[in-house]
């Protein structure tokens, strides 16, 4: 039986609108750009409640929104063809990380500055690493929003991390506090 | 630590709780001899430590607002929706009424009679109805055309300067019905028709002429004109674009009177 139409509006408010935070920043992580993170917003909760009714009561809405999400993301970035394709994260990237990095004091890694390296990521690798680190989904709940194996979470994590790191380590260095917390 | 094996990818699934108890020993083991992997997995604590803080960031003012706003402006929208579907729904099952309402009509009234008629004419004339037998001598005619199960006689006409041309037999609405057609001096088509139709209900007439007590329904479209009438069982159709007057004399002319 369909749900009637104020309580229907009224279960999705209950349900959906806590999640419009989350939703919000991981858009704006995945665009980089309030204006179009803003638009995808409503674009994804507009679409939720028009197919509320396929959402089943009791599961993850964070985690189903967050996969409309990225679809809306997705579609946009198609139909976008000035959108610059994808870089990929270089093996040198992702390997090669320098000794230092390891000795850099969690206190140097400020928000800001792991919101810096977090975006300068490349998008597939950002998209994980927001997805895991940042809003605490699961691999198995990242890999059903951004549809792909859960060994392609794992893999993905692990160079972003790694580039996270490097990215983190020069910029200690550049700023010279890798000097300083080496000399500690 | 140069040299020696770092088990990083194992040290990132032990971070993250993803190994089984066995390799989780074998890290651990590694763990109390490598500062370099100590260092990793110190670091990627760290990381996730911090990581977590960025998700505490507060939303845009007004976000919820907003968003109200959108779901209000879809709850409107759908509404409107609604009620045009509801609309929508209502004309179609009007439609679907008056058109089971004519569909029953016809079925107990059975084919238009008259509208089929004119369309043989047509089709014969235009060649698109090619006829089964050639045969400008009506006895002949009339003969091959009862062989083939129809009732009918054949008209003729040639006094009044039409030449016998061929005849058809076809089953139409369940009934077998002759066809006669002729030409006349100016090349057109005239066709009889003639079929078992005592109990035939003929659509309502643009005129209705009687001579004796033989009465004929005229029905007239497109430039043509259908003169119908009974011999007993047997219902009758001429049907030309010659003249309307024309056609109507060449029926009654022919037809035969009801028996008394």
């Amino acid at each position: 039986m369909e749900t009637p139409p104020d309580s229907r509006r009224e279960v999705f408010a209950a349900v959906a609108l806590p999640c419009a935070a989350a939703v919000h920043r991981f858009a704006l992580r995945l665009t980089r750009d309030p204006e179009i993170a803003a638009d995808i917003l409503q674009d994804v909760f507009l679409r939720a409640y028009r197919s509320f009714d396929a959402f089943e009561p009791g599961s993850d809405c964070r985690a189903w929104l967050l996969s409309i999400a990225y679809s809306v993301f997705v579609n946009r970035r198609r139909k976008d063809r000035r959108s610059p394709p994808l870089v990929e994260l270089s093996e040198v990237d992702a390997e090669q990380v320098p000794e230092a990095g390891w000795s850099v004091q969690r206190d140097l890694w400020t928000g800001a500055r792991l919101e810096t390296a977090l975006l300068a990521l490349p998008e597939e690798f950002r998209a994980v690493v927001v997805l895991v680190l940042v809003e605490e989904l699961t691999y198995e709940e990242a890999a059903q929003v951004l549809k792909c194996p859960v060994g392609t979470i794992r893999s993905r994590l692990f160079r972003g991390r790694r580039a996270l790191f490097v990215s983190l380590h020069e910029t200690a260095a550049e700023a010279g506090l890798l000097d300083g917390a080496r000399k500690r | 630590m140069t040299g020696e094996t770092h088990p990083s990818a194992r040290l990132h699934d032990l971070h993250d709780g993803r190994l089984p108890p066995e390799a989780r020993a074998e890290v651990e083991q590694h763990l109390l001899s490598c500062a370099r992997c100590r260092s990793e997995l110190e670091a990627l604590r760290a990381l996730s430590g911090a990581a977590r803080q960025l998700s505490g960031a507060a939303p845009p003012a007004g976000l919820e607002a907003v968003l109200r706003d959108a779901l209000d402006a879809e709850d409107r929208r759908s509404a409107r929706s609604g009620q045009r579907r509801r609309a929508l729904v209502a004309a179609s099952a009007l439609a679907a009424a008056v058109v089971l309402v004519v569909w029953a009509v016809r079925l107990r009234s059975g084919p238009d009679w008259p509208a089929l008629a004119m369309t043989a004419q047509e089709q014969i004339e235009r060649g698109d109805l090619a006829l089964d037998l050639r045969e400008a001598r009506p006895e002949r005619l009339e003969a091959a055309l009862r062989a083939r199960g129809a009732s009918v006689r054949v008209l003729d006409l040639a006094m009044m300067g039409l030449q016998l041309v061929g005849g058809s037999v076809r089953e139409v609405g369940g009934r077998t019905v002759a066809l006669i057609a002729y030409r006349d001096p100016q090349g057109r088509i005239l066709l009889c028709e003639m079929l078992p139709g005592g109990d035939i209900r003929l659509p309502s007439p643009t005129e209705e002429r009687r001579q004796g007590a033989q009465l004929f329904s005229v029905y007239g479209r497109g430039g043509r004109t259908a003169v119908f009438w009974r011999e007993g069982p047997v219902l009758c159709v001429l049907v030309g674009t010659a003249p309307r007057e024309e056609v109507i004399a060449l029926a009654m002319a022919k037809a035969r009177q009801p028996e008394p």
